[in-house]
């Protein structure tokens, strides 16, 4: 029953989205602007930077994973939260990181300009590239372990454990890692709108532009019907991927080293490891310098704050109301509805949310209606994701429990819930984090007076206070870092 | 001949004495309870796992501290012993040239070993096509192309039905008398590997037990034997 009301209230929101959209194209009789060079060039900048980030991420992370796997040393789970927080990090404060590490005023000016195409794909990479490498470590973790011991005892080559023993585990989740990072980039929206220009502008961005600069809709129905088609079959492409053969599991993994390493190998893996570590670090590190330095609680940044949060609770609170049912129906359907916030990207919902909004009238409570729903359903696939895998164990107790005839509450109250709260408390502070974070949804939206931490360090950045937008952005990260942290003790409880 | 002198294997609080041996061409079962230790002699003596002190001696050349690749030892697992992307002629490969690159001779020696196991059919499959007795022949036929002296099974035919687990069994047995290797086998199953084992190695209390005729095994009157074997201690105890 759950379900069937989670999946109407989510198809609702996004009909509702693209309703008014194609209103707007009957009221205009099907005058929609043709794809023209313009548009093309928005796309052809779209997926070339997509492209490029993702190869930039997937490419070294795979090598990284592989070194991390099997090099042992001091510090290699520190270094592996390390590659968690980049999940944590607000977009605009890894922007305001990257502008005051290697902009004009930066810690390293003069390197690579920020407001170029190679300052959108260092952010890009700054993001991607830690979790393409936590995917394949995890890839390469739950691979069984006598291969590698088969490898050990047959004598093989660095280069025959890769091709035989790494390779085809490495492989079976390359397309869909490949897919969901080349997806988030091309719907990248906070990076391309503060690093891009007039000539590096994404479908996202120039949907958002067309409405609100420019006021043209049917400009912006085209580029939100190319939009939709560019994420769904990128859906479509990761999906399929899913449904490769996972070969034999295991249950045990061996920690022992059981292959010596050549000296070459080692060196090109701690190689590997100091470049990630040093893409990732002083991001965040010249944050913490800068903003230590800066960091106020006045009264304005203090009342961001529990707007955020108040914002953030309440759509963390509806995404894990909608995420449950669907985590648990397990099916197609509850699935892909789970990936409608991806499917039919922000910007598209938003337009028709906008068109709506001004028609119902702009009241503030209405605008924090939508900023919610919208935060809703952009961190709903993460929080079904996560919560599935707390449904994992409760599968094989489905028949233990028919046969006990535990329902209703009393299955919640003594089964479900004891299984699944360390998994459900997770899910809920990365929708938080998610939802804290968030500009994406209040700029489409039009913040409407609200002031949000984001908003606030965003408007600092654009009035050029420097100063103050260092503590506003190291209050942000200090308050998303702490909530992450939480989650990762409580997912590390789980396990 | 293999040979443990003097083991002794310590990890966190679980520890393991083991004096061991066992001859060319004779098939020894490894029995004794769960989590006993019956996994971790086979990984020792394999080279995945370290011993504290003591020695493994194979045809009296000290290895305790080779590489598992420099030992002249086959091991066997209850599942995993293929590479599900590779073909089953190539996974039998494997034991020659990790590159796959093998001379004429060399591919013959692979047909042979795969013609012995009774999958000269076969060799083109993958192991996703076969069931899985023939996935364990395929890692059989592997052993055989490599120049092993000792044959380690861990509850190799754990996942197979039982006439299944007897036709292998007798194959392992023919093969330990061919390529007179010395096979220690792994088992759960104490009554069925009963007729083909010369000789049982008991694990139990921290400890590795000297190797025993089945039927002095099977009558002991020491009280662990009797209560892993399922026979009431207090009645052979007094």
């Amino acid at each position: 029953m759950g379900k069937r009301l989670a999946e109407f209230a989510i198809l609702g929101a996004i009909l509702c989205g693209v309703a008014p959209l194609f209103w707007l194209l009957i009221k205009q009789g099907f005058n929609t602007q043709p794809i023209d060079s313009s548009v093309l060039a928005v796309l052809a900048f779209t997926l070339k930077q997509a492209a490029l980030s993702t190869l930039l991420s997937v490419a070294p992370g795979l090598f990284i994973a592989r070194a991390l796997t099997r090099q042992e040393f001091a510090g290699r789970k520190l270094l592996l939260t390390l590659f968690a927080l980049p999940m944590a990090v607000p977009a605009i404060v890894a922007v305001l990181g990257t502008t005051a590490l290697i902009g004009n005023a930066g810690l390293i000016p003069g390197l690579i300009s920020p407001y170029s195409l190679a300052g959108i794909l260092f952010v890009h990479v700054f993001f991607n590239l830690p979790m393409a490498t936590r995917l394949f470590y995890q890839a390469l973790q739950a691979a069984p372990p006598e291969g590698y011991k088969l490898a050990a005892q047959l004598g093989f080559s660095d280069i025959a454990t890769l091709r035989h023993v790494e390779w085809p585990v490495l492989k079976a989740v390359l397309p869909q890692i490949g897919a969901i990072i080349f997806l988030l980039c091309a719907a990248s929206f906070v990076v391309v709108l503060t690093l891009g220009g007039a000539s590096s502008t994404t479908l996202e961005v120039a949907i958002y532009q067309s409405l609100r600069m420019d006021f043209d809709p049917p400009r912006a129905l085209t580029l939100s019907l190319l939009q939709v088609a560019l994420c769904a079959a990128l859906i479509g492409l990761a999906q399929a991927a899913f449904k490769q053969d996972t070969g034999f599991t295991s249950l045990r993994r061996s920690q022992h080293r059981l292959a010596p390493i050549s000296g070459i190998a080692r060196l090109g893996d701690v190689v590997l490891i100091a470049l990630a570590t040093a893409i990732v670090l002083p991001v965040l590190g010249v944050i913490f310098w800068r903003g230590a330095f800066s960091l106020h609680l006045t009264v304005s940044t203090l009342q961001a704050l529990a707007t955020s949060l108040a914002l953030g609770f309440a759509s963390a609170i509806l995404a894990m109301l909608l995420a449950w049912p669907l985590a648990k129906a397990r099916d197609g359907s509850a699935r892909l509805i789970s990936l409608g916030g991806l499917i039919v990207p922000p910007a598209v919902i938003a337009t028709g949310w906008f068109l709506l909004l001004h028609k119902l009238g702009d009241s503030l409570a209405l605008t924090c209606a939508f900023i919610i729903a919208l935060n809703c359903l952009m961190c709903l696939p993460y929080a079904v994701a996560s919560l599935r895998g707390g449904q994992a164990q409760l599968v094989p107790l489905t028949r233990l429990q028919r046969q006990l005839g535990l329902t209703g509450f009393g299955s919640f109250h003594i089964i479900e819930w004891p299984l699944m709260r360390a998994c459900a408390a997770q899910a809920f502070l990365m929708a938080l984090v998610l939802s804290l974070g968030d500009l994406t949804a209040i700029t489409l939206l039009g913040s409407g007076g609200i002031v949000t931490l984001p908003t606030l360090l965003h408007a600092e950045m654009g009035h050029y206070r420097g100063a103050d937008a260092e503590g506003t952005a190291l209050l942000l990260l200090l308050v998303c870092g702490a909530l992450t942290f939480a989650a990762q003790k409580l997912g590390e409880g789980d396990a | 001949m293999l040979e443990i002198t003097d083991g002794h294997y310590v990890h966190d609080t679980f520890t393991l004495d083991i004096a061991l041996k066992a001859a060319p061409g004779e098939l020894s079962a490894v029995l004794g309870p769960s989590g006993a230790g019956k996994s971790t002699l086979l990984n020792i003596i394999a080279g995945f796992e370290p011993m504290m002190q003591g020695r493994v001696l194979i045809d009296s050349a000290d290895i305790s501290a080779a590489q598992p690749s420099q030992r002249p030892v086959s091991m066997v697992f209850q599942d995993n012993n293929v590479f599900p992307h590779l073909t089953l002629w190539q996974n039998v490969a494997l034991g020659i040239a990790p590159n796959l690159r093998l001379t004429e001779a060399q591919s013959g020696t692979v047909d042979a070993a795969l013609a012995r196991v009774g999958l000269a059919n076969l060799r083109t499959r993958r192991p996703g096509d076969v069931s899985g007795g023939e996935r364990q022949r395929v890692a059989l036929a592997r052993v055989l192309v490599r120049s092993t002296k000792v044959l380690l099974l861990d509850e190799p035919f754990a996942a197979l039905d039982p006439g299944l687990r007897k036709d292998m069994l007798a194959l392992v047995k023919e093969l330990t008398r061919e390529k007179q290797l010395a096979t220690l086998l792994v088992s759960h199953q104490p009554e069925e590997i009963r007729a083909a084992a010369d000789a049982v190695i008991f694990v139990a209390d921290g400890r590795v037990w000297p190797a025993m005729p089945p039927a002095s095994f099977f009558a002991s009157h020491e009280a662990v034997v009797a209560s892993y074997l399922g026979r009431s201690a207090s009645s052979t105890k007094a």
